[in-house]
């Protein structure tokens, strides 16, 4: 399969829907900060973001900065996909492992979806919605980290 | 419960026949998967006490639906777990049954994702909390499963030669089967060569888009005594969820290593009595990944168990789906767990076609998967026993 010869970064992530109490991640995100929730009450920091903690359903949540490193626990390369995604493809989908705990499913933009591996090291990069002024969490290969975020400016 | 010979009886197990139905609704379909199951149990519809759908169904749930059939039930459940939701809800009319709460209870599933427009099959959803954050909307279903075969491959060394082999015996079964949507017998080189979807998932890794259903009739167990129409009792019955969030993930069990353990458990027999298995077959990797969380074979010896027609039946080391499965008969509406569970109660009654049926199946096993694998699913296990003497 030949390296895709699009704009390999750019990828049709619609605008979400911010829900009340996870404004601290989408905030953050639009800084081009990763933060994570953590839970005061049981110590531990979870995933998806949320106004309390899944564990111990207490509400008081520390957003706390996160290295944006990650490794690949998984991925796929996906090659037809339905509607506006398939003028995208090849394009990779991963399972990335944070080192602060969580497991992350992201798409991981990159020049060379064939490339990629389980352990490729992964770094965060926060692309635009492509119709609002949001941004999202992605993961590139950490060589891809620059080229990557110079696309999403 | 532990297994004492009383649990509940699967009297009524009707597919229909159809796998695509331009001009029909959803409704519809519940009607004519409804009056079959009455048929085949000998049960009039005056008799159902219990009604179980799923999510999908249109209008206000349950209510209009067992109102549009006409029945009067005490028992009443609108269940979601995805494709396993038919599965689980045998296992809830036995518990409602043996509670004395209903004695016939109805479970029905009818989709149309072939000739709904836009391929929908019931209402559409309003996205969940957790949309956002796995971008569900950014890659098709087949990559959630893609990433634990990716995974699967890494850690044991799985092929997509092995993976490809559940297919191909699956077409070995459908070519037997007059109603499968797809009957033609494939080889391992083909399936490597249709179009990969999701590496490393290939077109025919993937189950059939089919319309259709069916409908089951759980009774109370003199109910079916009286009826004198062998069926399926339910011995054990166990369910689980398994999910991502959180933490550290693992990817390469599923649910059904819980379900199944408690099903196990509350029949109080051991794999290696089950005689049929229906296993859930949304992927390739799914069938494998049952293997081996059921016990049928180790962690990560799925592969090995599944390659040279290790699943094809009569010649194989477990006859499964002996149907054709979703991979090659039926997968209607999305969903499969109705079909595993009717496919089950044909081998335990001995009326699975000649070629494909088990000698002496008076043990099965279906195992039923919902959702998605690399985020949050369900599994349902039932262990079934024939009521045939």
């Amino acid at each position: 399969m030949t390296d895709t010869p699009r704009e390999p970064y750019l990828l049709p992530i619609a605008q979400q829907t911010i829900a009340p109490g996870t404004e601290p991640y989408w905030d953050a995100l639009r800084e081009r900060r990763l933060v994570l929730p953590r839970c005061v009450t049981c110590a531990q920091t979870f995933w998806y973001p949320r106004p309390f903690c899944p564990r111990c359903l207490a509400d008081d949540i520390s957003w706390e900065e996160a290295s944006g490193g990650g490794v690949l626990y998984s991925l796929t390369v996906v090659q037809r996909a339905f509607g506006d995604w398939n003028v995208f493809v090849p394009y990779a989908v991963g399972l990335v492992s944070l080192p602060e705990g969580p497991t992350i499913q992201t798409l991981i933009p990159t020049r060379s979806p064939v490339s990629l591996k389980v352990g490729t090291k992964v770094h965060a990069v926060f692309p635009r919605a492509r119709d609002g002024e949001q941004r999202h969490l992605q993961f590139a290969p950490v060589e891809e980290e620059d080229d990557a975020s110079r696309a999403f400016d | 419960m532990a297994n004492d010979g009383r649990g509940s009886v699967i009297v009524g197990a009707y597919e229909h026949p159809a796998r695509e139905l331009p001009g029909y609704t959803v409704p519809r379909v519940l009607y004519e998967v409804t009056l079959g199951a009455l048929a085949d149990a000998g049960i009039s519809s005056e008799e159902i006490d219990g009604f179980f759908c799923d999510s999908s169904v249109p209008g206000f749930g349950p209510l209009d639906m067992a109102g549009y059939l006409g029945l009067q039930v005490r028992y009443v459940e609108a269940n979601e777990v995805g494709g396993a939701t038919y599965a689980s809800a045998v296992g809830h009319a036995d518990a409602a049954i043996r509670a004395g709460k209903c004695r016939v209870a109805l479970v029905v599933l009818g989709g149309l994702p072939r000739s709904l427009p836009g391929g929908m099959s019931g209402r559409a959803v309003e996205p969940g909390p957790a949309a956002p954050y796995n971008y569900a909307g950014s890659h098709p279903l087949v990559a959630d499963y893609a990433l634990a075969a990716t995974r699967h491959m890494h850690e044991f060394g799985t092929t997509s030669e092995q993976l490809a082999w559940v297919k191909v015996a699956a077409a070995q079964h459908a070519q037997h089967n007059p109603q499968a949507f797809l009957r033609s017998l494939v080889t391992v080189e083909e399936v490597l060569a249709s179009p990969m979807i999701a590496d490393p998932l290939h077109r025919l890794d993937s189950c059939v888009v089919t319309d259709g259903g069916g409908a089951l009739l759980v009774v109370h167990p003199d109910v079916a005594v009286a009826l004198g129409r062998s069926g399926a009792r339910v011995l054990g019955f166990g369910e689980a969820d398994k999910s991502t969030d959180s933490g550290p993930v693992d990817l390469t069990f599923t649910a059904a290593r819980s379900s199944g353990a408690r099903a196990f458990e509350d029949a109080g027999v051991n794999v290696a009595d089950v005689r049929y298995a229906s296993l859930y077959d949304s992927y390739t990797i799914t069938v494998l990944l049952q293997l081996e969380d059921l016990g049928f074979c180790a962690p990560g010896a799925g592969g090995r168990f599944v390659e040279d027609g290790g699943l094809v039946a009569r010649t194989g080391h477990l006859a499964v789906n002996t149907d054709g499965g979703g991979l090659c008969n039926n997968h209607p509406g999305n969903r499969g767990g109705m079909t595993k569970v009717i496919e089950a109660v044909r081998q335990l009654r001995g009326e699975a076609t000649p070629a494909v049926q088990v000698e002496n199946c008076g043990l099965a096993l279906v195992s039923a998967i919902g959702g998605l694998l690399s985020t949050r699913h369900h599994a349902s296990t039932l262990i079934l026993e024939s009521t045939r003497t």
